[in-house]
């Protein structure tokens, strides 16, 4: 009985121990899906205008999305924005480029793109890389078109998960219909701090990809002197096993693009890449937005609070804290020997 | 067949017996038409009357069988039928509970000699062996800052194979180290809930107390009255669970009534293998808090935690937690002592240390994303793709079919037939449509809206979400039953 139970486990760990080494074999072969994430705020954009335009990065992506191209015949690209503006209609917000609702009927026929994108790709392209590059640079186009003059505080909100959520779901759909043999991942270019950003939904986000086992890059564009703000995209290539990378120098991003990004996941352990030690796990009080390591947590809604509210209720559910629990929180630590400075708050109580 | 199948209904009657395991033929007389309401009797009466209903009495299933060919010799209405079938089963209740997030759990594994029956493949043990390490992972997985203890019931006892701890490898090593033990003897319902209330004890009160039996066998041997363990089980507001592979037995319903306020339905019986997987990722999200609970409780505790930051260090250093040599970790806040991975309790000062990402994780438990709402069938649709993965939806059919003429008329029927539904499920905040696998995908990996998140104009999300939760409980006895 148990010697065929035996048997039917190692059996199912040889078969496992044989599958990783036929996926080490097909490495080099399987093709790969690359999702693009492009934050256009064009607020952060203007503030680095000294160094980068969105022309030249653009120029950079295409490069990189062609370079992708090329390393697989079936490798297959998709790219979304994630604008921080709309007009209250469908423009703004985040937004897939390609492959592109609009030009999907050209798919097939000769005539893609219009003349606009004629100038901007060398017509004499290989086809597959002209496609690519002129849908994107056409609905990029669009998009700038349509950007709102003025600032309305209203329609401003970061849609960087909301970019994020629908390449995975991207994702997964080209999961099903590739029986998984396709390796997925996820590259962001990111130009803004991550203080806007919706902090649940951007987790779920993360913890999703982590499920999926898809890994997220980061490229943080900044300015030499700019603080490094981006907590929760660092989390992001932290949890799945994806690459952070902060540029300061932006006019080398093609080489940036091709030697830290461009390898597939599989072949990442093999290779040096940049790697980020520092990642700050600490967490922000709920009411006060401060940084602490030790705080208190309500076990009904699992915000986290930094003080003890003063009416003893969650500030975010309402619930009434047990007063005995409170009580036994306040208490500090009873030491033997007073301490001569009189900092502390409350006398040593007698109960313990 | 008929007579053993008598006597064991005899024996169940008395649940609490001392018995005899050589006698075995009542385990091998099993329906696996059971479901989970209706006791013993009344389902073989059922069982018998549907013409032998026994499944080693059923004609053998193919499963090419089950497709079959329309009128029109087509096989889309059986296909999409297949897809929305699938699709039923995630239209979950998402109503917001309050949800005990901070869970204590006991796997409890029956391993008596039952278990070594072949029915479920390879054998019963085995099985549950590897549903059990399926079942942990996703348990931490979901609920990260809950703990864990396993317990099996073997040669009449209760044996602890693995201590209440938050860390998911030490489970599944135990788990496996047990894959050589032979299922033995006679399981004990008793022993085990008594120990099991002895290890959820101590538990604080921010936690709640389950235990979850997987129970194969029809009998208990008990060393006493295992209704007085009950009572005080009830009293200790330990909520058990039991996932039967035989057959219903009435001292489980008991113990499931009674622990869960005369709830009856964490008391399930598997069906086959995919129903018993089902069953135990059931338990994986946590149960929602009622209202004679609430009602119960003077109040909600506050819990302190620490947030601790990770190191990486040249020379390896020990850590406090297990006394090995390792190259980085993290540092708690409090003491400064040095922990290998998270969440865990400092072994120095007590306190539990977590990331905020695992608290993150089950944020989705209490914030679920509402259900998308199935577009009703029409002749025109204003989304020709899915939000989310791009496909295209299938066209709309125009329900008036004016222009068909000979064979072409068959065509229209067909397509007409093929499009049972219109394949569009529509988010209510932002009217946004998807496919059913995006749909799938969204609710249950994802958990949030690609066209709420992308739509700036949406308010932000904390704040509407915690406004949610303020409506569904504003009070502490205003919250719902788990059974709505």
């Amino acid at each position: 009985m148990d010697e065929i139970a035996d048997r039917v486990f190692q059996a199912d760990d040889v078969s496992i121990a044989a599958g990783s080494s036929s996926t080490l074999q097909a490495f080099d072969e399987s093709p790969s899906s690359l999702s693009l994430i492009i934050d256009i705020n064009p607020l952060q954009w203007f503030r680095l205008k000294d160094q980068i335009d969105l022309k030249d990065l653009s120029r950079s992506i295409c490069i990189y999305l062609n370079c992708h191209l090329s390393l697989n015949s079936s490798n297959k690209v998709n790219v979304l924005v994630a604008n921080n503006f709309s007009d209250g209609e469908e423009n703004g917000g985040s937004k897939i480029l390609f492959p592109s609702i609009h030009t999907k009927t050209d798919e097939h026929g000769s005539s893609f793109g219009n003349s606009q994108g004629k100038n901007l790709v060398n017509p004499n392209m290989y086809r597959q890389f002209r496609f690519v590059d002129e849908i994107f640079l056409e609905e990029l186009h669009s998009i700038l078109q349509k950007e709102p003059t003025e600032l309305n505080i209203k329609n401003f909100k970061n849609t960087l998960s909301g970019a994020l959520s629908i390449s995975l779901s991207y994702i997964n759909k080209l999961n099903l219909s590739n029986d998984g043999l396709l390796k997925s991942r996820i590259l962001i270019i990111s130009v803004t701090d991550d203080d806007s950003l919706p902090y649940i939904s951007t987790m779920n986000c993360i913890f999703a990809a982590q499920k999926m086992k898809v890994p997220i890059d980061v490229l943080k564009l900044d300015k030499k002197d700019g603080v490094n703000n981006s907590i929760f995209l660092q989390q992001a290539t932290d949890a799945t096993n994806g690459i952070f990378q902060k540029i300061t120098h932006p006019k080398g991003l093609v080489q940036y693009l091709s030697t830290s990004f461009l390898i597939d996941s599989n072949l990442r352990s093999i290779l040096i890449l940049p790697t980020n030690f520092k990642i700050d796990f600490r967490s922000s009080c709920f009411l006060t937005k401060k940084i602490i390591d030790i705080g208190y947590v309500c076990s009904v809604c699992l915000c986290i609070l930094s003080l003890i509210p003063k009416n003893h209720r969650c500030p975010v559910c309402d619930s009434k804290f047990d007063d005995k629990v409170i009580e036994k929180l306040l208490k500090k630590p009873v030491v033997g020997v007073s301490n001569t400075n009189g900092k502390k708050k409350r006398k040593i109580n007698s109960v313990m | 067949m008929d007579e053993s199948d008598d006597e064991y209904i005899g024996e169940l009657s008395s649940p609490v017996k001392n018995s005899n395991h050589d006698s075995r033929p009542g385990i091998s007389n099993r329906t696996r038409r059971k479901t989970g309401g209706g006791d013993s009797s009344q389902n073989r009466k059922l069982a018998a009357g549907n013409g032998g209903g026994y499944s080693w009495e059923d004609d053998y299933q193919r499963s090419w069988d089950i497709v079959k060919e329309d009128e029109a010799g087509s096989l889309e209405t059986i296909v999409s039928g297949l897809v929305e079938a699938r699709k039923k089963r995630y239209l979950k209740n998402v109503t917001p509970f309050q949800r005990g997030i901070i869970r204590t759990l006991i796997l409890v594994l029956d391993f008596s000699a039952v278990m070594a029956e072949k029915d479920l493949r390879p054998n019963r043990a085995s099985l549950t062996i590897l549903y059990a390490i399926e079942f942990v992972n996703e348990y931490f997985d979901q609920n990260p800052i809950s703990q864990l203890g396993i317990v099996i019931m073997r040669n009449g006892l209760a044996t602890l194979v693995s201590e209440v701890s938050g860390n998911p490898n030490d489970h599944i090593e135990a788990l496996k180290s047990m894959r050589r033990l032979e299922p033995q003897g006679d399981p004990t319902l008793q022993n085990v809930l008594e120990m099991a209330r002895g290890l959820l004890m101590h538990v604080a009160s921010h936690s709640t107390r389950e235990v979850l039996i997987i129970f194969g066998a029809l009998l208990t041997s008990d060393p006493g009255d295992v209704h007085k363990t009950i009572q005080s089980l009830v009293k200790e507001k330990i909520r058990v669970r039991i996932i039967g592979l035989t057959a219903q037995v009435a001292i489980c319903k008991e113990i499931c009534k009674k622990t869960n306020f005369g709830d009856e339905s964490s008391y399930g019986i598997i069906l086959n293998e995919a129903h018993f997987k089902e069953l135990l990722m059931e338990a994986v999200t946590p149960v929602a808090i009622t209202k004679s609970i609430s009602q119960q409780t003077k109040g909600f505790t506050l819990v302190k935690m620490g947030f601790p930051s990770r190191v990486s260090e040249n020379s390896p250093t020990f850590c406090s937690c297990h006394s090995k040599l390792v190259y980085g970790g993290y540092i708690c806040p409090n003491c400064s002592s040095k922990i290998c991975s998270l969440p865990a309790i400092c072994p120095c000062c007590n306190m539990m240390l977590i990331l905020s990402t695992h608290l993150a994780r089950s944020y989705h438990h209490l914030f679920p994303l509402k259900l998308f709402n199935e577009l009703p069938k029409s002749e025109q649709y204003d989304a020709y793709n899915c939000f989310g993965c791009q496909t295209e939806f299938p066209e709309a059919v125009p329900s008036g079919n004016s222009v068909s003429i000979g064979n072409v008329t068959t065509n229209g029927n067909k397509s007409k037939k093929e499009l049972i539904t219109s394949s569009r499920y529509r988010c209510p905040n932002c009217h946004n449509d998807f496919c059913i696998d995006c749909d799938v995908f969204i609710h249950e990996i994802l958990h949030n809206c690609p066209g709420c998140e992308s739509n700036n104009i949406k308010t932000n999300l904390i704040q509407a979400k915690t406004s949610d939760l303020h409506a569904t409980h504003p009070e502490n006895n205003n919250i719902t039953t788990a059974t709505g």
